[in-house]
């Protein structure tokens, strides 16, 4: 995120819970957070959630004079992760309404509409069987566009483990895809 | 967002089934706005009740203090820490433990209170008036310590060792007294739902050494109860685990409840759960302290006995 002052400071500032500070990261990352939990989880309702509960935890651990002494982003990224699987564990989310799926982009027909959102159910069902560590690489690299380095401090890993992890999570997710072609 | 990272390695079919996740709806102002106020909100809420913890080093006689209470909260002013200290060994003397005890429940192993946490733990360990109720607290003190190392992972701190052992020693005493039951099958079924219910919690937690032997941990005691004989068959170590139980008891043994049919808290334990009855089968095999059997009557404090225990709080 690009911040006025240099990242400690302004780290220090969310640490005291300084209204402006807390202002600015919630503006600049919550869009981000939204985008990342709708995609895994395809429903509105729950990514507000995810968006609401993660920087409601953030709050609480600066409370407790803990919380990121760097990487922000990535903390922030890796509490809406764990809330992601943990929802996901206790109820997978329903498939989109048909209402909704119309409503998306009125250029397209319906059947289009749903076409999309099935194609897109699948491909989170793929991910989904992905473990946890690999699919967030997935998603981190190429659905969010994060560097290697990104990643790596997100997950608290070393750059060439998170490269080995993409190479593998890559391998399982072309095999999942191509199985799912072959059974339709 | 699109793919502005794209990889070589990533083929232009796994590339464009990805794409098929980028399509994303606009966020609603609304919806914006009010997440941000409650944000803010909160934080304005959190702020007056705060009081800044400024980080102060240790002093070498602070250390050796310290070690009275291994325990402490390392970024507390040196001061606050010997009043908390102070605190407690008066009140505890001065007949005021119970709002201490009660206080520390909520602790984390950080904390000054939490060696107040464990010993409240042990003493009703050693209070429980049958097996059922020592398994039930044991398994409920097990998820606690669970629940201490993902909430200590979350913040971005470190698990000590000592949590591990504790969570180990919890599962062995549970594992120890399931045949003193009344209902060893309805009890170790129980046992396995409850362990299951934690090892998916921590498949939250970031992948490490540590989590992953946690992990292991949980899986070998469910694996013990999957290979222990029910009604005191002797089952050779590969035989069907439900082989020697009646019909209806091996449906039992070997159902998975559907996730969230026995409503577990959020550390993985049913808290009302209570199997029943009393009987006792005290064999059971694999344990890892030998088959050595725990006695409701002489209840060693876990860390008091046993090849594995580590050191007492």
């Amino acid at each position: 995120m690009s911040m006025n002052l240099s990242e400690s400071d302004f780290l220090h500032r969310v640490h005291q819970l300084d209204e402006r500070a807390l202002a600015e990261v919630y503006d600049q990352l919550s869009p981000g957070i939204f985008r990342y939990a709708m995609r895994l989880l395809g429903n509105t309702d729950l990514a507000e959630d995810c968006v609401a509960e993660t920087f409601s935890r953030l709050l609480r651990v600066l409370h407790k004079g803990k919380g990121p002494k760097d990487h922000l982003k990535a903390y922030l990224y890796r509490i809406a992760h764990n809330w992601i699987t943990d929802q996901y564990r206790r109820q997978p989310p329903p498939p989109l309404e048909l209402d909704e799926a119309m409503t998306v982009d009125s250029g397209k027909t319906v059947q289009d509409e749903v076409e999309h959102n099935l194609h897109q159910e699948r491909i989170r069902a793929a991910l989904y069987l992905l473990p946890e560590t690999q699919r967030q690489v997935i998603v981190l690299r190429y659905l969010e566009g994060w560097s290697v380095k990104e990643v790596a401090a997100s997950l608290k890993r070393s750059s060439g483990a998170v490269k080995a992890i993409q190479n593998r999570a890559t391998t399982s997710l072309r095999k999942y895809l191509t199985a799912q072609e072959e059974n339709e | 967002m699109t793919h502005n990272n794209h990889d070589p390695r990533l083929d232009a079919k796994l590339q464009a089934s990805l794409v098929i996740l980028d399509d994303v709806p606009e966020r609603e102002a609304n919806a914006v706005l009010r997440g941000r106020n409650l944000f803010l909100g909160e934080a304005h809420k959190l702020k007056n009740s705060t009081t800044s913890v400024p980080k102060r080093r240790h002093s070498k006689w602070m250390e050796r203090f310290q070690t009275i209470f291994p325990f402490r909260k390392e970024g507390a002013p040196v001061l606050t820490q010997v009043i908390s200290a102070l605190l407690i060994l008066i009140t505890l003397l001065g007949g005021a433990g119970a709002g201490t005890v009660y206080a520390a429940q909520a602790s984390m192993p950080d904390d000054v209170l939490y060696p107040i946490k464990t010993w409240s733990e042990n003493a009703r360990l050693d209070l429980a008036v049958s097996p059922e109720k020592d398994i039930d607290l044991s398994l409920k003190f097990a998820g606690r310590r669970i629940d201490e190392m993902l909430r200590l992972k979350e913040e971005g701190g470190e698990v000590p060792e000592l949590l591990v052992t504790k969570l180990q020693k919890h599962l062995n005493r549970a594992a120890q007294l399931c045949d003193q039951t009344g209902d060893p099958l309805h009890t170790r079924q129980q046992m396995r739902q409850t362990l299951m219910n934690q090892e998916r919690l921590l498949d939250n937690a970031p992948e490490d050494a540590q989590m992953r032997r946690t992990r292991d941990m949980i899986r070998q005691q469910i694996h013990q109860i999957d290979q222990t004989p029910v009604n005191g068959g002797a089952l050779p170590s590969n035989a069907d685990p439900s082989a020697s139980a009646e019909p209806q008891d091996r449906d039992r043994l070997r159902t998975n409840q559907p996730e969230g049919s026995g409503n577990p808290d959020a550390n993985g334990y049913q808290e009302e759960q209570t199997p029943g009855g009393p009987n006792a089968n005290p064999d059971t095999p694999g344990q890892q302290n030998g088959g050595q059997k725990l006695q409701r009557t002489k209840t060693p404090m876990p860390g008091q006995s046993g090849p594995q225990q580590g050191p007492k709080n």
